[in-house]
């Protein structure tokens, strides 16, 4: 009795191991991960891998959680609700200054070499603000204080013979920006895409661009990673490494595709902003790989600005993952 | 006035007698297109509400609007009825017994001027992002209103009446349904119409903080996809939610305190 | 023992034992101390934020915006409230109104109202306002239509006009119902000052909570929701005392 017992559940462990063997992107051996998203064009490799299947065929089954403002992304990930994680770089490297035990794993996007790209700061045609000197004692739109736009806004006004301490900063969401904008309730703002080109279609002969902060303070500068807790990668490297490699593909699908008309559906899908919005906007560099060096370039900026204390060791935060070129 | 005499007549004449506040919102919803038709108001943030409306039948058509407010109604429902339940028997036990509410009432009058926006590290922590955290949220939202109004109305009964009771040795069971809960029931049913709007309203807001289902959800994502009509045809869609809600609670209302509303 | 210890007492216990319990629970492991600090973490923060008078900027900022913001809500639903109690006619004219405007997420009117009222005081003391007014009218009409019906006849046959009877019998009457409303409103009206802020900011305790929460910096958040949250107290702590008085007054003046 016992006997044929053992060996029923020895039978049963050996179907299991030989089906998880074989059946690698099959349905039932599909490891669930859940991951934090903000629905924006800047997730396309993600959201586009997801849909084209890459991710199955690394065996996950991926669950995306958006946050719509993107506050509840970090926090999350820090208390376990998600495995990974979008952000800003600089929203990134302040949570990790304070304590929070992250690690990038894969890359996400830059910003071009030059503009337009994905930001751009706009001022009414008729309020004499064409570079940061003009901002003296001005009210500056930002979306939130102490994340990528804001650094570059301050980077840009200080470049310009602005100082950046005279400008104050409101935060704004992007969707008001361009009513604020015109409406005289600030001077300036840094409007991103779609809302920079639908702001000039609809205003203008009112607003303009005045320059491109984000290429012009750093071309090819960092935007946004991907991220998971120490603990998490530690556990589950295989994971994170299925997870990197979908990510490449993704990355690799969009690097070919993007601007074509596939592409377009693609990224109204998810972001549900109309195909012909998306035509004409400028995108955001979709990285590879994480360049370390310019993961440090943000950490001196926020040192700078005195918003990061901590000194951080660039090699300690970038799982190997993020360096790997992988290809299909 | 008899019984027999609220028949369909007058029904139909309570119905007429909304006319006046249905023309004054149909006059204000042709203002928003006239001041957005003229060229007044140019804004990305302000469709004329044609363009809404054509937005709201082609989103409930594609089936969409009806997808979105699906979990909507679900997290809303059990979330209130949790919180309006727990409302009445806390404001009921304070005001019948101080000590827990002197116990009590300090950490709830300290938690409640805190908006959940403020509170998402922790609320994520403990109740992560999905309908755990937004029914908790709901709840809670639900409860103040209800526990503040029931303890207002259970201390106020009138202290003569209980007094007479007593002198008539009324048996405590009946005291309480006879004259405790009568005098309460305005309060707590008041307390249940506000809870009920504000319900709904953080319904939405839970559902702003993160998660891909539900009207919060739709609203935010269609703000950031510059669609903003159907984001508008969404608010329609709850404001009218919100209306029907409280017509069928004032319904119910008015056979449970009959007594009460002599004009209604 | 005096008699307000024996008031506050039960409630500092249950309070004291509550941060003694997080405390221990930081202490040992169990919530993670970057999203959940131990409460004197918070106490050594706010000791600072108090002792350096840092405090007093946003908090009067807060507190000005919820003043203007609760006087204009309280007073138009109070009027309002009133006269649909009084007259059907308007009752009927915007009651409709009312109800769709109630369920309508203040979040979700942000872009109208940054569009209109932009993105300083204007917009900020609206939403405020718009908070306060919804419980407050709600109440007051339901306090003012359940007046005795006998109260109301008799002083109408004893010729009193229209307002005198709202001032002298049907405001009286639905006291109790309108400060019921108000104490809601006053909560409802500071989560909307807080709210407000945290959509647009430059000042403020909503700005700043929500700062701190982006900047990561968890113990300097906690220290401002503490603050905000001693304050909420405060404020419906001199409602219920102001309530106190003034039923006191309506029930002793009717007497007479």
């Amino acid at each position: 009795m016992v006997r044929s017992r053992r060996k029923f559940l020895l039978g049963c462990t050996a179907a299991i191991a030989a089906s998880a063997v074989a059946g690698r992107g099959r349905a039932q051996t599909l490891t669930k991960i859940r991951v934090g998203t903000i629905p924006i064009v800047d997730a396309a490799p993600l959201m586009i891998g997801i849909s084209k299947g890459f991710f199955r065929q690394e065996g996950l089954e991926v669950d995306t959680t958006p946050a719509p403002g993107g506050a509840a992304l970090l926090p999350s990930l820090a208390a376990g609700q998600f495995n990974f994680a979008f952000a800003n770089t600089t929203s990134a490297l302040l949570a990790i200054g304070e304590g929070l035990e992250f690690k990038f794993v894969t890359a996400g996007c830059s910003t071009a070499a030059q503009g337009p790209d994905l930001a751009g700061l706009m001022a009414r045609i008729d309020g004499g603000i064409n570079s940061g000197k003009d901002l003296a004692g001005k009210r500056l739109a930002v979306n939130n204080r102490n994340n990528i736009m804001w650094i570059r806004a301050a980077a840009w006004i200080d470049r310009t013979g602005g100082e950046s301490e005279r400008v104050s900063f409101v935060e704004i969401p992007f969707p008001q920006m361009v009513d604020a904008l015109v409406s005289n309730q600030v001077d300036a703002a840094m409007v991103n895409e779609p809302f920079l080109t639908v702001g000039l279609q609809n205003h203008g002969d009112r607003v303009k661009v005045v320059s491109w902060p984000m290429s012009g303070t750093a071309p090819n500068g960092v935007v946004s990673e991907y991220l998971a807790t120490k603990d998490y990668i530690a556990k589950n490297p295989q994971i994170v490494e299925s997870f990197a490699r979908a990510f490449a593909h993704g990355t690799d699908w969009v690097l070919k595709n993007k601007g074509t008309a596939e592409w377009e559906q693609a990224v109204s899908a998810y972001t549900k902003i109309a195909p012909e919005r998306l035509r004409g906007i400028a995108l955001p560099v979709y990285d590879r790989v994480i360049e370390p060096q310019k993961i440090q370039d943000m950490i001196d900026l926020m040192h700078k600005y005195k918003i990061l204390k901590a000194k951080l060791n660039v090699a300690e935060l970038i799982h190997p993952t993020a360096l790997k070129q992988y290809t299909f | 006035m008899t019984k027999t005499s609220t028949s369909v007549l007058e029904r139909a004449r309570a119905a007429l007698s909304r006319r006046s506040g249905i023309l004054l919102i149909a006059a204000l919803l042709l203002l928003w297109e006239a001041s957005a038709r003229s060229g007044l108001i140019v804004s990305e943030n302000w469709p004329p509400v044609s363009i809404i409306l054509l937005a709201l039948i082609r989103e409930i058509l594609s089936g969409e609007l009806i997808e979105v407010i699906g979990p909507t109604l679900y997290r809303f429902v059990l979330g209130y009825v949790i919180g309006i339940s727990a409302g009445a028997i806390v404001g009921f036990t304070f005001a019948r017994v101080p000590l827990v509410r002197r116990m009590f009432e300090p950490v709830i009058e300290l938690l409640r001027p805190i908006p959940a926006p403020a509170l998402i590290p922790p609320l994520v922590l403990f109740l992560g992002v999905d309908d755990l955290m937004k029914v908790t949220i709901i709840a809670v939202t639900a409860f103040f209103p209800v526990a503040i109004n029931t303890m207002q109305g259970a201390s106020g009964v009138e202290p003569t009446y209980l007094a007479v009771a007593r002198t008539f040795r009324t048996r405590a069971t009946r005291i309480l349904m006879r004259i405790v809960v009568p005098s309460t029931l305005p309060y707590v049913l008041a307390g249940m119409r506000i809870s009920l709007a504000l319900a709904l309203v953080v319904t939405v807001v839970s559902e702003m903080i993160a998660g891909s289902s539900g009207v919060g959800y739709y609203l935010v994502l269609m703000q950031y996809a510059v669609r903003s009509a159907e984001m508008y045809a969404a608010i329609f869609v709850l404001a009218a939610l919100g209306a029907l809600l409280n017509a069928g609670f004032v319904a119910v209302e008015r056979r449970l305190i009959f007594w009460y509303a002599p004009q209604a | 023992m005096p008699r307000w210890l024996g008031q506050l007492a039960p409630g500092a216990l249950v309070i004291a034992l509550a941060l003694w319990g997080i405390e221990q629970a930081v202490h040992h492991g169990l919530v993670k101390r970057s999203l959940l600090p131990a409460p004197s973490d918070i106490g050594l923060v706010l000791w600072d934020l108090l002792a350096d008078g840092q405090v007093t900027g946003p908090l009067s900022e807060t507190l000005a915006r919820l003043a203007i913001g609760f006087a204009i809500g309280a007073t138009l639903g109070i009027a309002l409230g009133l006269a649909m109690g009084y007259w059907p006619r308007l009752y009927r004219l915007f009651e409709p109104l009312i109800e769709l405007l109630r369920p309508i997420p203040k979040a979700a009117l942000v872009p109208a109202l940054v569009l209109f009222l932009g993105v300083d005081n204007a917009m900020k003391i609206t939403s405020i306002a718009l908070a306060v007014f919804f419980p407050v009218v709600i109440n007051t009409v339901q306090g003012a239509r359940g007046v005795d019906p006998v109260l109301i006849n008799t002083a109408r046959t004893l010729g009193v006009g229209p307002f005198s009877l709202l001032r002298k019998v049907i405001l009286p009457a639905s006291a109790p119902f309108i400060f019921a409303g108000m104490r809601l409103s006053i909560a409802l009206g500071l989560i909307l000052a807080v709210i407000s802020e945290m959509i647009a900011g430059t000042g403020g305790i909503g700005f700043l909570i929500i700062d701190m929460q982006r900047a990561f910096r968890v113990r300097q958040m906690y220290a401002w929701i503490v603050i905000l949250a001693v304050v909420g107290y405060l404020l419906n702590f001199l409602l219920l005392l102001a309530e106190q008085r003034m039923l006191f007054w309506y029930r002793t003046t009717q007497r007479t």
